[in-house]
């Protein structure tokens, strides 16, 4: 997507007519930018901005308040490993560091060559699988540390 | 109201429907401590420094946000208090960074004096300190987020009070920190109102230019005022062996009109006292060269080439009272100018209403329901009353209502702001004339029918300022709002000053156009002819003597100049828009105005009174504009007022940029045009800007310089046509 693009996809949003606030458009249109970009920039936040008429440093407050949202590049996938209370007791900690251990970076860094980016999370809701993982959009339930190259493979993992 | 009584510490204190328990605590001389509550901002209770016990409630309370009740009794001294408090403060100083021997801030910081009276003796934490590390570096403030404690002050006044809204916090909890945009206040919308930096309670946001430069105990502190423009706040200017360090407005603290807010001219602005610019010595002209000479010398000539000759003389009017009594003594009060000239006009036009020439002090606002502002730009022009008028409306509820032909900063907490072009301000006044006359008058316009609908039977404070000062209707204008306020009965006018002491000029001279001038020796006071001047030619005279602080374009017109010092430098008073102001000197100059001139004879006096025709009718509007043409308005940013930032190396950091704004329908898509006015001709470039109305535009300057010539012309700078020449 480039950012004439976006802009019309945020343009598009505002006049969308969902929700009954400007402000309340600022979470949909930063997820827009999340989805489509390796990070959010502050060209993307200006644009935002300027088409929802906040001011810039609120945009980027919120951008950067949620930890879903990557203000750093990220990599192609984002591999998400909960180690809240029912992940951790059920081996989530072990699985974190295998993801590591076999990309070689530690929790929120991104490998070398921009495909994957591992992050330590906390609850996402999916207990009742734990411990969890997801990989971008992808939902992983009780994992065991031998499935996680599996799981990177299903990604172009190499290794 | 009615008040009721609540006890605090066993003492009775009278409380009002709405006061908070710290509030009342304040008034009655209990100190209760607090971080994040300051008098100017809205209550937030972020910090929980101010907990206190209330009898009968199960837990503690925060006194700042803890309204006060009838029969309410309050403790904030007990144990439990006194344990929880330390408990807070505990908290905050295990990551606070122990670098109080370097930092700017020690002496007079907020966690220093509460951490010292009401903090534990030693802490029981043993985690590492956090260490953030982030720190923010714009050009004249930084932000060390490693001392920030959190407490919003700064973003707060920055968003609500200042309506910038630059500063916010990034991350979240353990990690968060303040930044602006981007980690930029230049890009983030700063205006370098040094507001933020004042509430600071500890030393995390700081003033760049006094980084390092001094501590705060040592300094010498004197109170004055910013002569830099006609809102003439008052100031603390701190001196260490009679040389300036900072200037500081203390808000909350300061008990002049501007209650501590400053702008970026007042903040900063200071070193103009130092600039390279300054001019030291006497020059005389010999042949085609200045040559330095000494005072006694300068004085010796002066006497003689003014001796029996009429003098033009050029004022420029932020002089004090002391020094403008004995410029009129020595060189007369008759054959004058001044850039005071068109205020001078507005107080004319509605003095052929009220038959005084004299308007209402700025607290008449105060007493007012509602604020009514004929004025465009005055964010610029005054950033202060800018600011006290938001104030007035976010604090006081008062009702604000602008009238204008530009978009303003006002606007966003405005009831109502009708803007026209200008050839329609006054009847726009007019419908409000006619709504005082019938009841059942409609203008057919909904918006201007319910803003004179939230006039009626209201106490009413008219404002004229801004840019408006300068339109050929001015005196038009003033009268029609004098008219207006004659018939509504129940509403002042004042007219805010663009220069500090533009009353006083007022008061003391009969201001002729320079054209009028018939004298035989030009003098000029710290005046620049193209500044105050635009647009005009020096008469031809036999002798030309400029007095002036800096070396100016106007030094190659003079056959003798005489140095002379600037604001902080002066003792005396100037007019202000609210009373009299008291300029303390905080440095001593080598050569002061009021010395010079007592030296040289005075002269007979000869002023007539000045007539006052009485009108009883509204004004008309001079302007008529023909299909296609623009009205401009030559506006000064805010940092080049005044010249500052051509004198100031701190302003010039932030100075903004030459630039002409156009409605889109105007400006076709170009980028650069040339404007064509009477006398000469200005490429410049464009921004588009949707908030104009079509056919007008602003031409925003940093400073005026001789290639504006042809296009404007003194006194009336704004609302003047030129074209745009068709490429
Ligand atoms: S200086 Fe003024 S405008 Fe700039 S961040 Fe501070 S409060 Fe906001
Ligand atoms: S920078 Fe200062 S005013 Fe702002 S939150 Fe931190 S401590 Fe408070
Ligand atoms: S508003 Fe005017 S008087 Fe006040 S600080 Fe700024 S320049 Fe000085
Ligand atoms: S604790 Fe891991 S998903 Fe809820
Ligand atoms: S001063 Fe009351 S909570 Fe901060």
């Amino acid at each position: 997507m480039t950012l004439e693009e976006f802009r019309l996809e945020v343009k598009k949003l505002k006049n969308s007519g969902k929700y009954p606030s400007r402000k309340s458009y600022l979470l949909p249109a930063l997820w827009i930018a999340e989805k489509n970009f390796p990070q959010i920039n502050s060209e993307m936040i200006k644009i935002i901005a300027e088409e929802l008429e906040i001011p810039l440093v609120e945009v980027e407050e919120v951008a950067r308040f949620y930890a879903m949202f990557h203000t750093e590049r990220k990599g192609n996938f984002v591999i998400r490993v909960c180690t809240n209370l029912s992940c951790m007791l059920n081996g989530g900690e072990e699985i974190l560091k295998e993801f590591c251990r076999l990309l070689g970076i530690s929790p929120g860094e991104t490998t070398p060559d921009g495909m994957f980016t591992v992050e330590s999370y906390e609850c996402m809701g999916l207990c009742d699988g734990a411990p969890a993982v997801t990989v971008n959009e992808e939902r992983f339930s009780k994992v065991k540390v031998e499935d996680v190259p599996k799981i990177l493979k299903k990604f172009g993992w190499k290794g | 109201m009615e008040s009721f009584k609540i006890i605090i510490d066993g003492k009775e204190c009278e409380a009002y429907p709405g006061e908070t328990v710290l509030e009342v605590a304040e008034r009655n001389g209990i100190v209760i401590p607090v971080f994040c509550y300051h008098k100017e901002l809205r209550p937030e209770g972020a910090c929980r420094v101010c907990l206190v016990e209330v009898e009968g409630a199960p837990r503690l309370a925060t006194a700042c946000t803890l309204r006060a009740m009838p029969d309410m009794v309050v403790k904030t001294n007990t144990e439990r208090v006194k344990k929880a408090r330390a408990g807070v403060i505990e908290l905050i100083l295990n990551n606070h960074t122990l670098e109080c021997p370097i930092c700017d801030k020690a002496g007079e910081c907020e966690l220093q004096m509460v951490g010292f009276r009401y903090g534990p003796k030693k802490s029981r934490y043993r985690e590492p300190r956090r260490e953030k590390d982030i720190v923010i570096q714009g050009p004249l403030i930084e932000i060390d987020n490693d001392r920030c404690i959190l407490c919003r002050r700064c973003i707060r006044m920055c968003g609500e009070n200042m309506g910038n809204r630059v500063l916010g916090i990034f991350n979240r909890g353990y990690k968060a920190y303040i930044s602006p945009f981007n980690g930029d206040f230049l890009e983030g919308g700063c205006e370098h109102c040094g507001s933020c930096i004042d509430v600071c309670p500890v030393g995390s946001l700081l003033d760049r230019a006094f980084k390092y430069k001094d501590r705060p105990w040592r300094m010498e502190k004197t109170w004055t005022t910013c002569t830099l423009c006609g809102s003439g706040c008052k100031m603390e200017v701190d001196t260490y062996h009679g040389k300036v360090k900072r200037v500081v407005g203390r808000i909350g603290i300061n008990n002049g009109h501007n209650r501590g807010y400053l702008c970026v001219r007042g903040k900063w602005g200071w070193d103009i006292v130092y600039s390279d610019k300054r001019l030291k010595k006497p020059l005389l002209k010999k042949g085609e060269e200045l040559k330095e000479i000494s005072l006694e010398e300068a004085l010796r000539i002066l006497k003689e080439k003014i001796e029996g000759k009429e003098i033009n003389l050029f004022l420029e009017s932020s002089l004090t009272n002391e020094e403008l009594s004995k410029l009129s003594a020595v060189f007369g009060n008759t054959n004058v100018t001044s850039d005071a000239l068109t205020f001078s006009l507005a107080v004319e036009g509605i003095a052929s209403i009220t038959g005084e020439r004299r308007t209402a002090s700025f607290s008449s606002t105060e007493k007012s329901d509602v604020v009514f502002v004929i004025g465009d730009f005055i964010e610029e022009v005054n950033p202060v009353i800018a600011t006290l008028l938001r104030l007035l409306v976010i604090q006081k509820g008062k009702r604000l209502i602008r009238v204008g032909s530009y978009p303003s900063k006002l606007d966003a907490v405005a009831f109502s702001s009708l803007i026209v072009s200008p050839e329609e301000v006054i009847d726009l006044l007019k419908h409000f004339i006619m709504g005082t006359i019938d009841l059942y008058y409609s203008s057919g316009d909904r918006k201007i029918d319910s803003a004179a609908k939230a006039l009626r039977n209201k106490k009413v404070a008219f404002i004229i300022g801004g840019t408006t000062l300068f339109s050929p209707d001015i005196k038009e204008i003033s009268q029609t709002v004098a008219y207006l306020a004659d018939r509504m009965g129940n509403a002042t006018i004042t007219v805010i000053p663009p220069k500090a002491n533009s009353i006083g000029v007022t008061k003391l001279f009969d201001l002729k156009p320079p054209e009028k001038l018939k004298g035989s020796v030009n003098v000029l006071v710290n005046t620049e002819l193209e500044r105050d001047f635009p647009g005009i030619e020096l008469p031809k005279a036999e002798f030309t003597v400029v007095f002036t602080p800096f070396y100016t374009h106007d030094i190659a017109k003079a056959d003798l100049v005489i140095p002379i010092e600037t604001g902080v430098e002066k003792e005396g008073k100037v007019e202000g828009i609210e009373r009299t102001l008291d300029l303390k000197r905080a440095v001593v100059p080598k050569y002061q105005l009021t010395e010079i001139i007592s030296q040289l004879p005075y002269r007979e006096g000869s002023r007539e009174k000045r007539e006052l025709k009485i009108k009883k009718k509204p004004g008309e509007s001079i302007l008529s504009g023909e299909k296609g043409e623009i009205y401009f308005t030559l506006l000064v940013n805010r940092t080049g007022w005044n010249s500052v930032s051509y004198y100031s190396g701190n302003v010039a950091k932030v100075a903004g940029r030459r630039e002409l704004h156009l409605h889109p329908e105007d400006a076709k898509g170009r980028k650069i045009v040339t404007l064509k006015g009477e006398h000469g001709e200005l490429p410049i470039s464009v921004v588009e800007n949707d908030s104009l109305i079509p056919g007008t535009a602003v031409l925003r300057v940093e400073r005026v310089t001789r290639d504006l010539k042809g296009l404007v012309k003194f006194p009336f700078t704004s609302n003047f046509k030129c074209r745009i020449a068709e490429e």
